[in-house]
Parts: C-alpha cells; sequence; structure tokens
C-alpha cells in the first residue's frame, strides 16, 4: 500500500515537473476535489456500516475532545525546540509549526503580511507535513494507538489524510479526525497572524 | 469544507437509504482506492507543476522537512502521553 501511494504521487510529481506546464492544468483543481470528494462520499458510507456510531463516539477517552489542541501545542513546541538548529528564531519556527498541515493558508497570510522567504518555508515545511503524515498514520496507528495518528495529518485529518486514518483506525477515530481537523483549521487563521504580531513586536 | 461536509453526508444517507445499485455497493473498496490514487496523483501534478514550490524545493528543502518532521512528532508525542497519562481515569 505504501508502495502504491508513494507511486501515485511521485507519478504525479514527475508528470507535473517534464510533462504538464501549469497553463495546461487548469482543470487539476477540479481532479482534486472530484477525487476527495469520492473518497468522502466512501467514507460517508463506510461510517453508516455502524449501527451504534454515535453511541461509540462515547466509548472515545476523556481526553479525545482535548486532541486537535494538544496537536497544536505539540506542533508549535516541536518547530518551537527545533529552530535553533535551523538558524531560525523560536518564533519564525512556530509560526511555520502553525500551519498544521494547511500549506496554501498559512503561505497566503504570512507572505502577505510577514515575509517572504518564511511563507515559502512555510508552504515547503506543510506539503512535506502533508506528505509525511500519508506514510506515518499506518504506522502511528498500529504502534502509538488510534488518536496519536490524528496528529500527523494536523488540518488535513478532515480532508486528504482522512482516507489514511479511516483506513488504519475505527469508524470513530475517523469521525474525531473530522473533529480535529476542523478545529486546527479553525485556528490557523487566528494563531498564524498572533505569532506574526509576536514576531514583529 | 461544503464540498467535504455535503460528500461525508450524501455517502451517509446513500448507505442508509440504500438507494445505490448493487454493482456500486459490491465494489466500494476499489472505487474508493481508485478515488484514492487518483488524488495522490493529481496533488503530485500539482507539488511538481508549480514552480514556487520547485525553486524553493532546493534552497529550503532541508530546513522544511525537519521542520514538517518536528511539528509530526511534536503533535504525535504530545497526544501519546496525553491518553497514556489519562488512561484509565
Amino acid at each position: 500500500m505504501t508502495f502504491l501511494i508513494l507511486t501515485s504521487l511521485i507519478l504525479g510529481i514527475f508528470s507535473g515537473l517534464i510533462l504538464f506546464s501549469p497553463e495546461n492544468l487548469h482543470f487539476l483543481p477540479q481532479v482534486t476535489q472530484g477525487a476527495l470528494a469520492l473518497l468522502l462520499f466512501c467514507i460517508g458510507f463506510d461510517l453508516a456500516q455502524e449501527r451504534d456510531l454515535f453511541q461509540k463516539i462515547k466509548g472515545l477517552p476523556k481526553i479525545a475532545a482535548a486532541v486537535p489542541f494538544l496537536i497544536a501545542l505539540g506542533s508549535l513546541l516541536g518547530t518551537l525546540l527545533i529552530s535553533p538548529l535551523l538558524n531560525l528564531r523560536p518564533g519564525q519556527g512556530a509560526l511555520v509549526g502553525a500551519g498544521f498541515g494547511w500549506y496554501s493558508l498559512s503561505a497566503l497570510i504570512i507572505a502577505q503580511t510577514y515575509d517572504l522567504t518564511l511563507a515559502a518555508l512555510a508552504l515547503l515545511t506543510n506539503v512535506f507535513r502533508e506528505i509525511l503524515a500519508i506514510l506515518l498514520i499506518p504506522l502511528i496507528a498500529a504502534k502509538l494507538g488510534h488518536l496519536p495518528a490524528l496528529a500527523p495529518g494536523g488540518a488535513a485529518a478532515m480532508d486528504v489524510t482522512l482516507p489514511f486514518i479511516a483506513r488504519s483506525t475505527s469508524r470513530q477515530t475517523a469521525l474525531l479526525a473530522l473533529y480535529s481537523g476542523t478545529v486546527l483549521s479553525l485556528l490557523v487563521p487566528i494563531l498564524i497572524p498572533l505569532l506574526i504580531r509576536l514576531l514583529a513586536a | 469544507m461544503f464540498l467535504i461536509t455535503a460528500a461525508l453526508i450524501l455517502g451517509f444517507s446513500a448507505a442508509r437509504l440504500d438507494f445505490l445499485p448493487e454493482f456500486i455497493k459490491q465494489n466500494m473498496k476499489p472505487i474508493s482506492s481508485a478515488a484514492l490514487f487518483l488524488l495522490l496523483f493529481s496533488m503530485g501534478l500539482s507539488l511538481g507543476s508549480s514552480s514556487e514550490i520547485m525553486t524553493a524545493l532546493p534552497v529550503l528543502g532541508a530546513k522544511a522537512f525537519l521542520l514538517a518532521l518536528a511539528a509530526i512528532a511534536g503533535s504525535t508525542l504530545l497526544v501519546w502521553a496525553a491518553v497514556r497519562v489519562t488512561a484509565g481515569k
């Protein structure tokens, strides 16, 4: 499975590099959205197979509600701590980490209101986060448990990484991923401007 | 956001109200796998054809990779630790 995932992604990247110029790819957003919609349709269909799904949510550990906030805190701490090694101010590292995998939005806000190089770094970091998440989710789900498997995808736990979470965990965890991804997506446009204000001060 | 919610609810309703033809119901797994590979391919395509990403990659790639790993490690370990500490409570 991991092999097929990597192959699809790499084939796409090389086709994008060699075969297509962006002008010929104006249909691409629709293809991506269409594939995502079809996948989510399948996930919705699968969730409905569990007759007492909403009962089972009560069976999740109490800590489940706090998961998106722990993911936010852990992402900021991780990027903050590694910053000195990368010649970044801790706040700059945390700013990049606050994208939570949502690369388009985080890079856009940083580019418009702070710094272009950091915006490019945020774009790449959060692209890598999404790709690494796709590869690591099955491993984390198997070794560390279902709830930690929500962390790598961050905000993308509700869209691009949701299919991988659904395949490696349980139906109630997939439902929790929707909640966690939504909360993190709402935090991105709040935290990034806040961190920029702190950095500029 | 609207698309995500709508697709999920539609899929959920399709199963509960049972209005899909037998042929599709029998083949949900291959259909979702095909959609998954199409999604990954088109994600790759948009990354590979993005001049923004491809010019930044050689300069900032290593830094970005380590930052991504740090964000994943920090968040995964914090959730894991919190689940362990609160287990059984």
